[in-house]
């Protein structure tokens, strides 16, 4: 179980086939597409409804389907790890919020009252989490991880977080596969059923045994880096154009942005 | 007078947990040298490398290299100098793409950026990685990796060249690569290359002359041929003679008088001695 775990968990975080596909947005600039994404999450957060984010929720669709992700996949991965946590810190909006009454839960005298505005709440939350989620999804299967570090360089991003960001992004995988040969490891000498106990116990052992392991690799790439140079800076070139179509898909996105702001001013019966 | 490239004095290096890896070591690789530092796994190899590079610092002794004391003053230059692979490409890889990693270190020599451009695509050019400038490390075959590796050491001009375990890990044909490589890259200049290896079959094909290092002391060093051969030095330090030479060896015992006093230890000598077997065989029959 936790070898395919680990299996799905690589397969699912570790996609560079779709960068090097030949889609729309692999074409842009990674520093427009990233201004542009960034205006796509603050328009997201600037709103209080949910159909400017339906508006985005089509506009990311759109991008999806032009840049050949298959939509499947890309909503099984805008889903799966931080949405899903934001419905759980949702779940009390449900209860707290002061409106309609829609339906009462409880046990022995315990009663909460669900109102119709605490469900709107609950999911304008996580739909404008998921949102925001999908759109970052976006870029990162859109853009080469090495450029994303070039553009985080290019927007003065603080030295020491590109830094632990590249090297961690490296090494996340080496460490992925380290625990699965462990795992395999273990499971290749399990012969019968282990009672959950030890097997709690032995996956306690193989987390403690990748910690040190990682410890001692860092020590190694750390001397490494010092053997070639390294003094606390990494320098990087980094030169990259805006083109045409770059500056269309900049100002296609702001209309997108403009849409959606002006959609929540729109007197539509609160929705 | 020959100039030494690096000189090793009575080295004694121990580690934190109180692991004496190193006592009493002395050694001195001449300018220009290929010298093997050959012993079994533990034996101290790898952080006597370290120590050469000045990223450990002895317990006790002092280690010269190009006539510089290593210590903390002389650390920049001393790095500058020395080019180090080490053992597992994973630990030197470690940058998003190999662009970025074959560049990093004439980066942070401040070269300007054509410089960069140019001395990281001839880099990778030496190495035969041209076209792989994109590739995350983790998508290289391991032999692959070996050379990007070594790419990054050559793309800043060091006089010493250490490898450690060149051809850990390595399928038979990426093997020969890498020696074919090992061997180009002293052709381009005078660079002293300095190898620790267990591999014995290596040493031949890429190093004039060998220390033999055994539970963290020098046990012996000498030219290829003298060491290689010696069967009571390479059983003191759990190893063997290289396998054709090995062979040799045999056919020499069994057969007195027939073969040459040279035992060849490379195929090239092993081919060149068995041809002339042959032609003598045949003479003697006609």
């Amino acid at each position: 179980m936790l070898t395919s775990f680990l299996k799905t968990f690589q397969e699912l975080v570790y996609v560079e086939r779709f960068p090097a596909s030949k889609g729309v947005l692999q074409r842009i600039n990674p520093q427009v597409k990233l201004g542009c994404i960034v205006a796509f999450i603050l328009s997201a957060l600037a709103v209080r409804t949910i159909l400017p984010l339906a508006v985005l929720l089509v506009a990311l669709v759109i991008l999806c389907f032009l840049s050949k992700i298959p939509l499947k996949f890309f909503f099984v991965r805008a889903t799966v790890f931080i949405p899903i946590f934001a419905a759980a810190i949702a779940l009390p909006l449900l209860f707290i919020t002061p409106g309609r009454l829609l339906a009462e839960v409880g046990y022995a005298g315990l009663v909460a009252k669900v109102t119709i505005e605490g469900v709107y709440r609950a999911v304008q939350f996580t739909f404008r989490i998921w949102i925001c989620v999908a759109s970052l999804i976006l870029l990162v299967l859109t853009t080469k991880f090495s450029r994303l570090i070039q553009v985080m360089k290019s927007f003065k991003f603080p030295n020491v977080f590109i830094t632990m960001t590249a090297i961690t992004y490296r090494f996340i995988f080496l460490f992925i596969n380290e625990a699965y040969r462990m795992a395999l490891a273990k499971e290749s000498r399990t012969v019968v059923k282990e009672p959950r106990m030890r097997a709690i116990r032995a996956f306690a052992k193989m987390i403690a045994t990748l910690f040190i392991r990682s410890y001692e690799r860092g020590e190694r790439v750390y001397l490494a880096m010092i053997s070639r140079g390294y003094s606390g800076t990494v320098k990087s070139s980094s030169k990259m154009k805006i083109g045409l179509k770059d500056w269309f898909f900049a100002v296609a996105s702001m209309v997108v942005c403009l849409l959606v702001l002006s959609v929540e001013y729109l007197p539509l019966g609160g929705w | 007078m020959d100039e030494v490239a690096v000189e090793v004095k009575d080295v004694k290096y121990v580690y934190p947990d109180g692991f004496v890896a190193l006592d009493g070591v002395s050694l001195k690789i001449m300018k220009g040298e290929r010298a093997a530092i050959l012993g079994p796994n533990g034996a101290g190899k790898s952080t006597l490398l370290m120590l050469m590079s000045g990223l450990f610092m002895p317990s006790r002794g002092e280690v010269n290299v190009l006539g510089v004391a290593v210590d903390e003053k002389n650390l920049h230059r001393i790095r500058k100098s020395i080019g180090l692979v080490f053992q597992d490409p994973d630990d030197q890889l470690f940058c998003p793409t190999l662009w970025e990693d074959v560049a990093f270190e004439p980066l942070n020599q401040g070269l300007p950026e054509e410089e960069v451009s140019t001395r990281t695509k001839e880099a990778l050019r030496s190495v035969r990685l041209e076209g792989y400038e994109d590739k995350p490390p983790h998508h290289l075959s391991a032999g692959e990796k070996k050379r990007a590796a070594i790419a990054t050491v050559l793309a800043m001009p060091h006089e010493i060249l250490i490898l450690d375990e060149p051809t850990a890990n390595l399928d038979p044909i990426s093997r020969i690569e890498l020696i074919g490589l090992v061997n180009s890259l002293r052709k381009n200049g005078n660079m002293t290359l300095i190898i620790a290896t267990h591999d014995v079959n290596l040493i031949p094909d890429i190093a004039d002359r060998v220390f033999v290092l055994s539970r963290g002391r020098v046990i012996t060093e000498g030219s290829v041929r003298n060491v290689l051969l010696n069967s009571r030095i390479m059983g003191e330090a759990s190893l063997e003679p290289p396998i054709i030479g090995r062979l040799f060896r045999l056919i020499a015992e069994k057969n007195k008088g027939v073969a040459s006093e040279a035992i060849p230890l490379t195929l090239d000598e092993a081919s060149y001695e068995i041809d002339r077997l042959i032609r003598r065989c045949k003479l003697n029959k006609s």
